[in-house]
């Protein structure tokens, strides 16, 4: 598949193919620019490709008649939690997306109620979502993708904006939703969300540069490096120990698995 | 902790519990019925249900009052020109030179400047105990009807509603831009108002972009969740007119609508 912006040179995106099954998590990592978010909004539908074709669940992404189906089966969240709530109060903003659709309102009280107690905002109903915490926020963009039903979510660095709670929030969060067998596209700077993913996809310039299992990815980060992907101190020391035959899996990031791993 | 802008008393009260198109419904009655008015004792009515609406709503009065001085400048302009008279050949009540106050021209004087103290205090009693949330929902059903005439209701409420979301947050952004830019070596409380007005450029620069940026993902947010415009939509918490809401906004318009005709 390829897309070219109108008045661009060069194509933002050329030669993908990828997949995401359901329940699966597949991360996508690049430098800026490598046309990460681009991908994203070509699932939905934001964006239509040059050539190529888009499908979701048998659905083309040309097909004017099913672009309503298409955005409730694929849930997007992006960077910044504060500018994708539209709601003034946390029921009306998770409420949104199932209103657009023409949901009777007995049905969009317990859409809303279900996706709430998925993130873990029970009991914020009310809220104004600028008093939340930027973990909270996040989880609540997280409901309002999830109170249309999808089956699948575009996570564009959800965690950017987070501090460690938040991100450890929204985290359990998203491993809760994939293993109700939601499928997840998760675009990330960092090699430490990859470990968590069944296939991690690196692209470079639009193109794919690496396809594969993020143990691979992970056991040489002196080629992640090389792809422009911030790699961990941690993760050198891993490769490096197992270089040297320590048994260490190659998903140990931070100091304690690493420990843990060696005193086994 | 809900924060609150404009002029909304959060208290509890018979009023504050209407449902906002009552309220509405209620005001542009009572403005059509005091503007009606024409007599002494009808504007004493008028003003009875006036404080009495005030009692009802719990709201001090002196928040109540305070739309009036905002006014005053249209109150004195709206005396003198019905009590003054310019060299009149009849007897009148004061005299300088040329300029005289007139007896009648003083009583119209006045009962035109408390029927507009009464008006303003009146129907200031909607934004007073009603939140603009409510308002702009209210406001969506009201305009529903003009959609017929294409005129975008929920298109338009959607706008206010957006506007009410992102006022804490611009306001949040733009202390952090302030904070920056006096670490920075600005100084936004010295000099002339002009200087003061100035220095708020560099504020208002970062702020706009910072605006520009949120509104693409905001667009792009409301796209991906399906918003396709007003037609259609559902809404979760429809506020609904009760028959106690029916039974105040038929006896309240009948009641003012009489006093306007009547008197």
């Amino acid at each position: 598949m390829r897309l070219v912006y109108p008045g661009a040179g060069r194509a933002a995106l050329d030669g993908v193919s990828l997949t995401v099954a359901p329940g699966q998590a597949v991360a996508l990592l690049g430098p800026n620019g490598s046309g990460k978010s681009t991908l994203a909004r070509l699932c939905n539908g934001l964006l239509l490709p040059t050539d190529g074709r888009v499908t979701v669940d048998g659905m083309d992404t040309r097909d004017d008649d099913r672009v309503w189906d298409i955005r409730s089966r694929v849930g997007y969240v992006q960077q910044n939690p504060e500018n994708q709530i539209v709601g003034t109060v946390v029921e009306e903003d998770v409420a949104f997306g199932p209103e657009n659709l023409g949901i009777p309102p007995a049905e969009l009280r317990t859409r809303v109620d279900d996706a709430l107690r998925a993130v873990g905002l029970s009991g914020l109903e009310r809220r104004e979502p600028h008093l939340l915490s930027e973990g909270q926020k996040q989880r609540l963009a997280i409901a309002g993708a999830l109170a249309l039903g999808p089956g699948y979510l575009l996570l564009d660095e959800p965690f950017a904006m987070l501090d460690g709670v938040g991100r450890d929030e929204v985290r359990a969060v998203l491993e809760a939703l994939r293993s109700r067998g939601v499928g997840l596209l998760h675009i990330t700077h960092h090699l430490a969300d990859v470990a968590e993913a069944d296939r991690a996809v690196v692209l470079r310039e639009g193109r794919v540069a690496f396809d594969g299992t993020p143990d691979d990815l992970l056991g040489s980060p002196e080629h992640a490096g090389e792809l422009g992907i911030d790699v961990p101190p941690e993760a050198r020391l891993t490769a490096a120990l197992r270089g040297r035959g320590f048994d260490v899996p190659p998903g140990a990031l931070d100091a304690e698995a690493i420990l843990d791993a060696l005193w086994r | 902790m809900p924060t609150t802008f404009g002029q909304y008393v959060p208290v509890d009260s018979p009023v504050h519990a209407l449902d906002a198109k009552t309220k509405m419904g209620l005001v542009a009655a009572f403005a059509v019925g005091a503007f009606l008015v024409d007599r002494f004792w009808g504007l004493v009515l008028v003003a009875a249900l006036v404080g009495g609406g005030i009692l009802l709503a719990r709201v001090p009065l002196r928040i109540a009052l305070r739309g009036v001085k905002a006014l005053s400048v249209i109150l004195i302009f709206t005396l003198a020109a019905h009590a003054l008279r310019w060299n009149p050949a009849t007897v009148s009540l004061v005299r300088i030179g040329p300029l005289a106050v007139d007896a009648a021209g003083l009583r119209d004087g006045v009962f035109f400047a408390a029927r507009i103290v009464l008006l303003v205090v009146g129907t200031s009693l909607l934004t007073l105990t009603t939140t603009p949330v409510q308002l702009t929902d209210g406001l969506e059903r009201v305009l529903r009807p003009l959609t017929i005439v294409r005129f975008p209701a929920g298109e338009v409420a959607m706008m206010l509603t957006i506007a009410l979301r992102f006022i804490p947050t611009t306001a949040q952004e733009a202390e952090r831009v302030i904070i920056a830019q006096t670490a920075r070596g600005a100084s936004f409380d010295s000099g002339g108002p002009i200087r003061r007005a100035r220095a708020f450029v560099p504020v208002l620069v970062p702020l706009f972009v910072n605006l520009f940026k949120r509104a693409e993902d905001l667009a792009v947010a409301m796209e991906s969740r399906c918003y396709r415009g007003g037609a259609g939509r559902t809404r979760l918490n429809a506020s609904a007119m009760t028959p106690r809401d029916w039974l105040v906004l038929c006896c309240g318009s009948a009641a003012v609508m009489a006093i306007g005709l009547w008197l």
